[in-house]
Order: structure tokens, then sequence, then C-alpha cells
């Protein structure tokens, strides 16, 4: 009988070091992070030469140092950390070490790694052991190369902690690497909240005592909004918005923040969330003792969401580059009062659930769980909710401002009056004149827009309604009587056979027809409400006037109007809204349908007719009715003028409106070819 | 008297809609196939409760998607036909086809066999789609229902309350944008789905029109 072992090629420990290290910033924090577990409240790194192949990095603690058995039996196993993740250590740290993976990472940065050090347990000894990587190149198995542990007796008692010395490294630690460093280090131990572990790194380079300078001058304070979210046990949210005076803006509970997914709980670890938002403009800096440009460099250097897990961060979340909470990308689509990673630093702080948020073996981050999904969300939940409160107070601020705009108009009118009355006699009264004309005229103009936006409000009003009974009207009501008409029709043809068509086929067939005009009537007009109908993109002129004919069917039919197209040959094309070219036919549509009710005519017809000169498409609108009559022609596009008792006169305004915003434009004839009113559109096309 | 489908015999079919008079319409349909109907007057219990409730009165049902309208139900009949198709109960889910109906049942799309149009409800439809139910059932698909695991490109994603992501599956239909519910797509992929992001999912390539697709199994990149 034979028994072997698996055994672990030496080349393992090559690959292992290679794929675990992202960075060399990352392996060092690792080291670090041992450091913390240790219980040490300093941590100081030196680089010696690295900004080439072949320098030299010591890290030096006042932890609580290893015994040669703890060297042996944990230091050097790879793969199970023999500290427990949830116990506390002797200061209360929960450890933030891996499983000795990205410590052997970091080892390997160099040729030979010596680590030294004095356990607290015992003050008289001091350990030391030394690694030559390349000697695991020479042999096959990695158990093959013997260590060492050498202990030394000292005269007297020194204090505990250890050092690693990393000789000869294989890559250079460049400036940016130095930054990325001096960046985690900083951050690494929860800068932000009131009570720091006291755990203290520092690295021995000009970017860190800048960096460090400028962590520590928190600006918190100078924070226009401030978000702080609680996430408790049950998965419950509850926040406040504070002010810079920490005087409370807004507060909610679970129900508002998550109103998204229906009040669901969030499964994930207990966490507080909070998020500093600044308004960097020059105003409102103007009566602070900080500069824009200090707070703006230190956003810039520190600004995102950091994630800390019992005190420690995890990266990358909050690095540059590193936008998880997509702030960013919500603040493009819809910029107002939005925060981004410039203008806001924030952090999550979340305690335990080490078992449900699991950080990945190579340290980028926690592996996508569920957890972790839920954490994000809880985070973007509520910068949602800070941004909906804050929009609800722009749109507050906006109507007072509507209120106070005819009184400053009012005070700048006196103002000007009597800077007249300063001007000389003989110019005086010409300026008055003047003044007075462009009084008179922007009063105009401002009535006008109230006269616009009242009707537009009402027409909004009766378009929602509309939308509203369109549910209803294709709903229950229909089905019932559709349904029950098929019935009577398949049971009566039976019953019946041949005297079926005789006795009853008319009425049948009429209140089949009389339903189906009715049902279109609500998915009409739900179609033009139709959510994608307001997205930009390429719309085909042809097929759109085709699709409003086909819905207005049987409305045309109804009516007794016979449409008809007459298109220019081939599918033109602009960049627009699929709402706003409906609009368009639609409102013109319209305009034609009501002018038949003015006249009798003995056959009703509408032409739409299109043609197409270089890059203009011309859709031309005509009808047979009476004509424009009773109207000034261009007094047809003001908004409110109508001819007929209770039309909106906002038919043809919208059309102007949306015609100008696609850069073409609008015209009109009393009286076509065709007898009534011809309008014409001419818009620009991207292609034919 | 009995209807039977396959190896199934149909005594007694439920009629599941928040409208009284409905119901009684459908029932007419159901009767003329000499099956008795079971009127489900409501209120309905909670979803967990009636998805056992049904089965035991009846053999099959004819169940609308809109059920919340009234104080009828809390939960919609897209996922009741759902739950029922799970426990091998035959279902026919009613609903108007208009977009946002269904924008709301896809996620259970893979799992109800056959949409009616209320208007189209006649005893033939009925024992039609009844059948299909049954097949499916028996893990026998139409040709339109199987799914095969395929390409899914993402056109844009919008950044409403309620996301919707547009997407095209090219190997269904090269040219035509596909509208999903961003909260349709599990929560482990939805950070993957960016304009211009290729994804991969299990999607019934023989389905005849937008309405029929249905989309499961989703792997990221």
């Amino acid at each position: 009988m034979s028994t072997g072992q698996i055994r672990f090629a030496a080349d393992i420990l090559r690959r292992l070091g290679e794929e675990l290290n992202p960075s060399p910033d990352q392996g060092i924090i690792e080291l670090v992070k041992n450091a913390y577990d240790a219980n040490a409240l300093k941590c100081h790194i030196e680089l010696r030469g690295t900004d080439s192949p072949g320098g030299s990095l010591r890290i030096i603690d006042d932890g609580d140092g290893m015994t040669d058995q703890e060297i042996i039996d944990g230091w050097l196993v790879l793969g199970r950390s023999p500290k427990d993740p949830t116990t506390p250590t002797r200061l209360g740290r929960r450890p933030a070490g891996s499983k000795g993976l990205g410590r052997l990472a970091a080892l390997r940065m160099g040729t030979s790694a010596s680590l030294t050090t004095r356990p607290k347990s015992q003050p008289r000894i001091e350990n030391s052991l030394r690694i030559d990587w390349p000697k695991f190149d020479a042999v096959k198995t990695v158990d093959e190369v013997p260590l060492t542990v050498e202990n030394q007796h000292l005269d007297a008692p020194r204090k505990p902690g250890s050092e690693i010395v990393l000789e000869n490294l294989r890559t250079k630690i460049g400036r940016n690497d130095v930054k990325k460093l001096a960046r985690s280090l900083v951050l690494l131990s929860d800068p932000f909240g009131e009570d720091p572990s006291g755990f203290n790194p520092t690295l021995e380079a000009p970017e860190y005592s800048d960096l460090e300078r400028l962590v520590s001058n928190r600006y918190f304070d100078d924070a226009d909004y401030h978000l702080t979210a609680e996430l408790d046990g049950a998965g419950k949210v509850s926040a406040r918005v504070l002010d810079f005076k920490g005087k409370v803006l807004f507060s909610a509970g679970h129900d508002e923040i998550a109103v998204g997914r229906s009040g669901a709980p969030y499964a994930c670890p207990p966490c507080v969330f909070d998020l500093w938002v600044f308004i960097l403009t020059q105003t409102s800096f103007q009566l602070r003792s900080t500069t824009l440009g200090e707070v703006r460099d230190w956003l810039g250097a520190f600004g995102g969401v950091h994630v800390y897990q019992n005190g420690i961060r995890v990266a990358p979340y909050g690095n540059t580059g590193d936008d998880w909470l997509e702030l960013n990308l919500r603040r493009v689509r819809s910029p107002e009062e939005r925060p981004s990673t410039n203008t806001s630093i924030g952090r999550i702080a979340v305690k335990g659930g080490e078992e449900k948020l699991v950080q990945k073996t190579d340290r980028s981050g926690f592996i996508e769980t569920d957890a972790f999904t839920e954490l994000r969300a809880f985070g973007q939940d509520a910068t949602e909710w800070m941004a909906r409160r804050r929009m609800e107070q722009a749109t507050k601020r906006r109507a007072e401002d509507r209120v106070a705009a005819p009184r400053n108009v009012e005070k700048a009118k006196t103002e000007v009056q009597s800077a007249i009355a300063k001007a000389p006699a003989a110019a005086r009264r010409q300026i008055t004149e003047a003044f007075g004309a462009y009084d008179r005229s922007r009063e105009r103009e401002s009535t006008q827009l109230r006269k616009e936006v009242q009707l537009y409000r009402t027409l909004s009003t009766a378009g929602i309604t509309a939308a509203t009974f369109a549910h209803e009207s294709s709903g229950n009501p229909i089905k019932v009587v559709s349904h029950s008409i098929k019935t009577i029709e398949r049971r009566s043809k039976k019953e019946l056979g041949s005297k079926y068509e005789d006795l009853l086929g008319q009425p049948v067939t009429a209140i089949t027809r009389a339903v189906d005009a009715l049902s279109v009537l609500g998915s009409a007009t739900l179609s033009l409400i139709d959510h994608d109908k307001r997205r930009l993109g390429r719309v085909e002129v042809h097929a759109t006037i085709t699709n409003v004919l086909d819905i207005f069917e049987p409305f045309l039919t109804g009516r007794d109007v016979v449409a008809t197209t007459e298109f220019a040959s081939g599918k033109p094309y602009l960049r627009a809204s699929q709402a706003a070219i409906e609009s368009i036919v639609t409102n013109l549509l319209n305009n034609s349908l009501t002018a038949f009710e003015q006249a009798n005519v003995p056959q009703r017809k509408i032409l739409i007719r299109t043609t197409i000169v270089d890059s203009l498409v011309t859709v031309d609108v005509l009808d047979n009715g009476p004509g424009i009559e009773g109207i000034d022609l261009k007094d047809i596009w003001l908004p409110g003028e109508t001819t007929r008792p209770n039309g909106t006169g906002l038919g043809l305004a919208i059309v102007k409106d949306t015609v100008a915003d696609l850069g073409g434009h609008v015209s009109a004839l009393a009286q076509s070819p065709m007898g009534g009113a011809q309008i014409s559109v001419e818009l620009p096309i991207l292609g034919k | 008297m009995a209807l039977k489908i396959d190896d199934r015999t149909l005594e007694r079919i439920a009629i599941v809609d928040d409208d009284k008079s409905v119901r009684d319409t459908y029932e007419t349909s159901v009767e003329e196939l000499e099956v008795e109907a079971v009127n489900e007057s409501g209120p309905l219990p909670s979803l967990d409760e009636f998805v056992n409730a049904a089965p035991a009165r009846a053999d099959a049902a004819v169940c609308d998607f809109k059920l919340r309208v009234k104080n009828y139900a809390n939960f919609d009949g897209a996922e009741l036909v759902a739950r029922w198709f799970d426990r091998g109960f035959p279902a026919l889910l009613c609903t108007k086809w208009d977009r946002a109906s269904i924008d709301e049942l896809r996620k259970y799309r893979s799992r109800i066999p056959v949409l009616v149009r209320p208007t189209d409800l006649d005893p033939e439809r009925i024992v039609e789609g009844l059948t299909i139910c049954i097949q499916e059932l028996a893990g026998k698909h139409l040709s339109s229902r199987k799914s095969y695991r395929t390409l899914v490109r993402v056109e844009e994603v919008t950044a409403d309350r309620s996301p919707y992501a547009y997407v095209v599956v090219p190997a269904w239909n090269p040219s035509e944008v596909v509208r999903l519910l961003m909260s349709d797509i599990p929560g482990s992929i939805q950070p993957r789905v960016k304009t211009d992001a290729r994804l991969y999912a299990e999607v019934n390539l023989g389905a005849e029109s937008y309405e029929d697709l249905f989309f499961r199994s989703w792997e990221g990149q």
C-alpha cells in the first residue's frame, strides 16, 4: 500500500501572487490590514528606490506581534484565516485581513521577504523569518523549501510589534501607484466618522502628507445637504436630509423611500449611509471661510461613495471611475438637484454581515450577490428620495419666484421712472414715450403668455381625463357587449338556421360595428400617450401619417369623411419624437373634421399630400370644407383664437410650435383648390 | 357531460374576472361546451391561498389579466396563471393586448401558454387554448414556445422611475426592438444592462410576434 498527498507545485505561488495582486497599492493595503488586525495603532510604510525595479519596501507596526507558533500555524498558512471575522480583537476591532492570500501576493512583490516580530506575550523574544522566493523556483513542490523561525532572546524587554521588509522589488512603484496607495491608506480606516478606530497608517512620501492634510480638513460642515439614511436589521430604511446648519429639511420612513419597490425590505445587513452634497458655485461660497477651490480639490481627491465594513474600507467602491451607485449617470439623465461624484462625498458603513456581503478573493469588492445588489438599491433609493424632495423644494421656490416676479417688475419700473425724471427735460418726454411703448408691449406679451399657459393646462386636463376614460371605455362594458353579441350571433345561427340573416343579421352586424368604433376611441387615445412615442429617434413621415390615419379610420368613417394620401416617392425621415409628428397630423385632421361641422358638402374629403424638395418635406393637409372664414389668416396660429363656440384654439397653435421646434415652418391657404382650407407644414429631413 | 382534451377530462372551468357581468358572459361560452362554469365571485383570498383553492373546485380556468381594478383581488391574473402552470393546472389568460399589459406580463410569459383577447373568447377558442395549455403541461411545446439560449443586445436603457431596457434579439428579428421592464431582469444582471451590452438569455425564438416573446435564464457576459 502506498499513501500520497496533494501537494502544490512551486509555480502555484507565482500564479497566485500575480493573479491575486491587482495592483501594488492593493497588496500593500493587505499587509496594513494585517497590522490593523494585530491591534496596531501605528503602521508606517517606507519606500526606498521604488521608482524603478529593485527597490525595497518596509512596513513597521506597533501591534501585538506573533509567537513562533503563530507564525507557523497562522502567518504561513494560506487559504485559512486563524482570525474569526465575527470575534472582535483585543481593541474591539473586527478582523479585516483576507485568508493569507492577499498577504502572499504582497510578500511576492520582492525576491525576498523578511519578518521580524516581538509578541506581546513574550516581551524578551524576537522572532524572525526570511523567505527567499528564488529557492521556490528550484524545487518541484512548495513544501520542499524549509522555513525556519529564529528566536532571539533580548537583554531588555522591548515593545511588541512587527516589521516586514520586501527587498529587490520586481516592479517599480510609480508616482501614480504611490498616489493611489496614499489615498487608500488615508481612506482605509473610516475617516468620516466622529469616532475613528485610532488606527493610523502613515506613508513616508510627500504625496501622503499632502493627502493626509487634505483628508483631515473635513469640509463636511460646508455641505449644503447631508443625507443620512439608516437601514435596520429588518431591512427597513429611515432617512433625513439636513441643511448646512444641521437643521432637518426632509425626513421619511421606509415606505416613502422604498416606494419604487412597493415597500419591500432591503435584504442586506444593517448599515448607515451618509452623503454630503455640495453646491459648488462662487455665490454659494461667498460668505464662507473656506474657498470653493479647497472644497473642490478635497472632493476631487476623496469624492464618491465609499463602503466600510466593520470600519475598514472595501475597495474599489468610491475610487476614481467607480461610480457604483451611478450618481453621475443619473445626474446626466436628470440633472436638476442631483449630486455627482464631483460634488458629493459619502460612505456606507456596514456593521457585520460578513456571511452575506463576502469580499472577492482578489479584494476587488464584494461578490455580486443579492445582498450586494440590495445594498446598492438601498443607496440608490436613498439618493433618489433626496433628489425627489429637492425637486419638490425647487418647484416650490419657482412658484414663489412667480409670485415675486410682478413685484420685482413694479420695483424696476419705479426705478426706471425715477431715472427718467433725472434726465434732461428735452430728452425726458421722448424717453417716457419710448418706455411707455415698451411697457405696453411687454404687458401684452405677458398677458398673452398667461392666456396660453392657462389654455395648455385646460387642454392637458381634458387630455388626461380622456386618457383615464379611455381605460374605462375599452374595458369591461365593451367586453361584455362584444362578447354577448357574439354569443347571440352564434346561438341564434344554430337555432334559427337560414332564418338568422333575415331576422337578426342586420342588427347584430350593426352592434358589432358600433362596439368596434367605441373600442377604438379608447385605444386611439391611449396610443397617443404611449411612453415610447416621446423618445427621440428616427421618425418616418409617411409611416407616421399612415399610422394616424389608421387610428382615425373609424372616426372618419363615422363622420362620412374619406381621407386619401398622395405621397412623394421615398421615405422621408427626420430626428424627432413620434409624438411630435403625430400631434401635427392629429391636430390638422381634427381641424378639418371640425370644419366639416360648419358647412354642408356632398362628399367630405381630406387629402394629405407630401412633396420633397432638396432636404425639405412639405406636408399639405387639404379638405373640401368651408375654408377659413371669419378670422384673419395670420391669427389662426394664435393660441385661444377659434371660430367655434367650444373650440380651444390650441390645435393650430400646437402645430405651429411643434413645427418650429423641429426647425420647420407653417403656412395656410383660406381656400385651397379642393375648396376648403389648406395647411402646409414644411420640415427639414435627414434623408428620404 | 364533460370536455375531453388529451388524457384530461374537464368537468368544471373556473371563471376569474373582477367584473360580475364579464364573468357572466364568459359563463355562457363555457356552458356551450357543456362544462360547468365555476363563477369565482370574489373577493379572492391571497394569491398563495387561491392558487390552491381554485383547482380544488375546477379542472381548468379562464382568467382575466387585470384583477385589481375593483376590490376583487390583490394580484394580477398573469402571476396567478403562471403559478397555476407550475402546479399543472391549465388556464387561459385574457388580456387586451396593449403594450403596457404585455410589458407587465412578460416576466410570466414563459409560464403562460396562451393569451386570448376577451372578445375572441368563444367556445372554440377556449377548447383550442386549453388544448395548447394541457399539451405544454405535458411537455409538448409548440415550436413558438420552445426557448433557446441566444444573444440579446441592449439598444438603450431609460432612466425613469420604472426604467425600460430596449433590446434586440438578432436570432428572432434583427430589426425589431423589444421593450422590457428593467425590473423583470434579475438584479444580479441589471448592472450589466447598458447601451450596447451583449447578454445571453433563453428566448422562444419561434415566437410569431412581440407579445409572445419571453426571456429567462439571463446570463451576463
